[in-house]
């Protein structure tokens, strides 16, 4: 749906974005990953035409990027900004309309979204008398009101309680399933491995991991296992031998139940450990251990290797 | 142009609830005209009336001290006066007047009022005015001269001022210079106060970085334009309310409490129709108000009779095109602000033009001729505040609209290089903007 190409962005000769490629495509969350100044909200109002590149090009459905065509999109600044002293409902309505919605249909989708994230009672509250949750509600609203194709979002979670966190997720996932295209920026690692389909992590305004993120995460994997087994602990260790080297033992609530990480020689495969400790123990769970993406993230921002699965 | 409308309209809207903007269009006018009715209605009027005790210790007065109708009535006594002191007030009077013996003989303190009711400036100038007419009279006399062949001799100039229109017709003159300046003034407040609007408007923007949703859906020359464009509305349809309410105010006032006040002015017109007419056979005995101090009168009066509606019309397009041109380069400096700080120091290099140009106005309009005057009514920095105070003198209609065309034709130059600067500006943010900067971004595409 979006896709970008080798997009550069300097600013006063210090580069902010460098080369950076990727395709966002419908039905899918994005989750744009990266340290703090690594040239995320760059890449974010680069892709809404906010700023324009200074080498690279967008495209949107197979066209070239245009200011009508952002009007399709969905744009959450990182730092929230409304106007304090207009009231909510009307505040939307506005943006809804700058989006090209007429006044009744801005109207009807504003009451929707407002019964939808059960704010009637702002309706008629100018935004300075709301509160800090319920501003962010508001905003996230103007974001989505007008049905955009493709939502762009800094940091969503941020500002947010656990229970918005949760509603908006619940959005997220239905926008998803309409089979809308979302990018999302964050820091936080467990958002994108629970929402988001591919990631593109980002450091030093270059591209240092992109593609799925299952993928992704088999790629990285390190050969270990999670294993839970009931047993002696001796005789598992004895049936493992020399095929794998226990990483971390742990015994679990029920009677002589344990649960090991073991990492395979470089000989070894699942299937081979798994036959000589069958004899040995009782196994009920036997699982590769993927990295977490958090995981992914520290090793690639101490490395800084690009990698593209 | 839809979404230049939608956000002229959020700007108009915002502002049209604000209580300031009301109070401020209803007040105004209300105070303007109010309070120059209330000094026109104190300067003619001492209502409260006063019985004044003389005692002429010098004898030259008795019974020649004239009453002012009613109020100030004049009765002379031949008791001493610390017997009049103690019993002036207990016997009615409001006041003691005594003049010493050698009052001729002249000398400050020559005279003492006492009063028991305190004596309005009305009626000391009342007895000043009376004590010197008559003490000249007898100064005149003790030299063998008979006071009516000095009256006779005498001759008050009233200076009639009288602009030949290029159509043979007559503007009247009184009162143009107050206007002059008052229009300036206007101007310069006007422009500097919706400025700051637009200015302020921005930096809100800026600073809650509303702007970053904004430019998703509105370019960034849009959005300046309908910016400027509803508080220019917000302005015209303050400056429209104000006028109508200013006229209606001041008409009605005339018609009611300042009447008999316009009645003495329309008096002192007609006599000075009259010496216009007559020239050197004009009998100014008979002229009474023809001496009279009326200048206030005469300029409250031009609400109603100068070319109020030209005048107006003309106020009104110097206004929107000044205050297009100023904003747009207000709007372009607050774009480069991160903080109120920074957003004074931009600030300065718009308010140094339009105090200069209110300088050269109120310059201007003590000495139309100069050329500084007529050069700065050209240059759009300075035409609105300038022109405004010219068009009151009387300027030639093609003048001021080839003026007001300059300047708004620089707006188009402004407005295109302020939207390249306002673009790159607005983003900005973090980072403090240098003056290099501005020259950077007018250079880059948008």
């Amino acid at each position: 749906m979006l896709c970008a190409v080798n997009l550069s962005k300097s600013y006063s000769d210090k580069p902010a974005v460098k080369n950076i490629s990727l395709n966002v495509e419908s039905g899918y969350i994005t989750g744009l990953l990266g340290p703090n100044g690594a040239g995320k909200s760059t890449l974010l109002r680069m892709l809404n035409r906010i700023i324009i590149p200074d080498s690279g090009s967008i495209t949107f459905k197979n066209k070239p990027l245009t200011h009508d065509m952002v009007k399709h999109f969905g744009y959450l600044p990182e730092e929230r900004g409304l106007y304090r002293k207009m009231k909510a409902a009307e505040q939307v309505m506005f943006f809804a309309q700058l989006k090209g919605l007429t006044l009744a249909d801005a109207r009807k989708q504003t009451r929707f979204w407002f019964e939808r994230l059960e704010l009637d009672a702002a309706w008629n509250l100018k935004l300075e008398q709301l509160s800090k949750g319920m501003q962010q509600k508001v905003q996230f609203i103007s974001t989505v009101v007008h049905n955009p194709e493709l939502l762009i979002l800094d940091e969503p979670f941020s500002g947010f309680d656990p229970v918005n966190v949760e509603l908006i997720t619940r959005e997220l996932i239905q926008f998803k399933k309409s089979g809308k295209a979302i990018v999302l920026s964050t820091h936080n690692m467990e958002n994108v491995e629970a929402l988001c389909d591919c990631m593109e992590m980002i450091h030093k305004g270059q591209l240092m991991v992109s593609g799925n993120i299952n993928t992704i995460r088999k790629q990285y994997t390190s050969n270990s296992y999670v294993i839970e087994y009931r047993g002696l602990p001796m005789a598992f260790a004895n049936a493992l031998w020399s095929a794998a080297e226990i990483v971390s033992q742990q015994p679990l609530h029920e009677p002589q139940m344990h649960r090991v990480t073991i990492k395979l020689a470089k000989s070894q495969t699942g299937r081979s450990v798994l036959n000589l400790i069958n004899n040995a123990v009782e196994i009920t769970y036997f699982k590769e251990a993927l990295p977490t993406v958090r995981e992914i993230f520290m090793n690639q921002i101490q490395h800084h290797k690009p990698f593209n699965a | 142009m839809r979404e230049i409308y939608l956000i002229a309209r959020r700007e108009f809207k915002a502002r049209l609830r604000n209580r300031a903007f009301i109070a401020m269009t209803f007040l105004s006018p209300l105070l303007l005209v109010g309070f120059f009715a209330f000094s026109v209605y104190m300067s003619q009027q001492d209502t409260t009336e006063h019985r004044i005790l003389v005692v002429d210790d010098s004898k030259l007065f008795i019974n020649r001290i004239a009453n002012n109708g009613e109020t100030f009535q004049f009765e002379f006594s031949t008791k001493k006066l610390i017997d009049a002191e103690q019993h002036f007030a207990a016997e009615g009077y409001t006041a003691l007047l005594w003049i010493s013996p050698n009052i001729i003989e002249g000398g400050a303190g020559a005279c003492k009022l006492f009063y028991s009711k305190t004596p309005g400036y009305a009626l000391q100038n009342h007895i000043r005015s009376q004590l010197e007419k008559i003490v000249y009279e007898e100064k005149l006399l003790a030299n063998n001269i008979q006071p009516q062949i000095v009256s006779n001799a005498r001759q008050h100039i009233q200076l009639i001022l009288q602009q030949v229109g290029n159509s043979g017709t007559y503007a009247d003159q009184d009162g143009i210079s107050q206007l002059g300046f008052i229009m300036a003034a206007l101007m310069f407040i006007f422009i500097m106060m919706y400025g700051m609007m637009v200015f302020r408007s921005v930096l809100e923007e800026k600073q809650s970085r509303i702007v970053e949703v904004l430019l998703t859906s509105v370019k960034p020359v849009k959005l300046l334009i309908g910016k400027i464009s509803g508080i220019a509305l917000l302005g015209i349809l303050q400056f429209i309310l104000m006028g109508v309410l200013t006229w209606s105010l001041s008409w009605g006032l005339q018609h009611s409490i300042l009447k008999n006040q316009l009645i003495t002015y329309d008096d002192f017109k007609h006599q000075q129709a009259e010496v216009f007419q007559k020239g050197s056979e004009t009998d100014f005995s008979k002229l009474s108000r023809f001496d009279q101090q009326l200048e206030l009168f005469s300029l409250f009066k031009k609400v109603e009779t100068l070319a109020f509606f030209e005048i107006f019309s003309l106020f009104t397009l110097f206004f929107l095109s000044g205050f297009l041109f100023y904003s747009a380069i207000m709007s372009a400096l607050a774009s480069a602000a991160d903080s109120d700080a920074d957003a004074q120091q931009f600030l300065l290099p718009v308010n140094l033009p339009l105090i200069a140009s209110y300088l050269i106005a109120v310059q201007g309009v003590i000495n139309p001729d100069a050329e500084l005057y007529a050069w700065a009514s050209w240059i759009p920095f300075s035409a609105p505040v300038v022109m405004v105070s010219r068009i009151t003198a009387g300027i030639p209609l093609y003048k001021a609209l080839v003026s007001w065309l300059i300047l708004s034709f620089s707006f188009l130059i402004v407005i295109f290089w302020s939207a390249r600067i306002y673009h790159n500006g607005i983003l900005n943010t973090g980072k403090k903007s240098r003056w290099r900067d501005f020259w950077h971004w007018s250079k880059k595409r948008i």
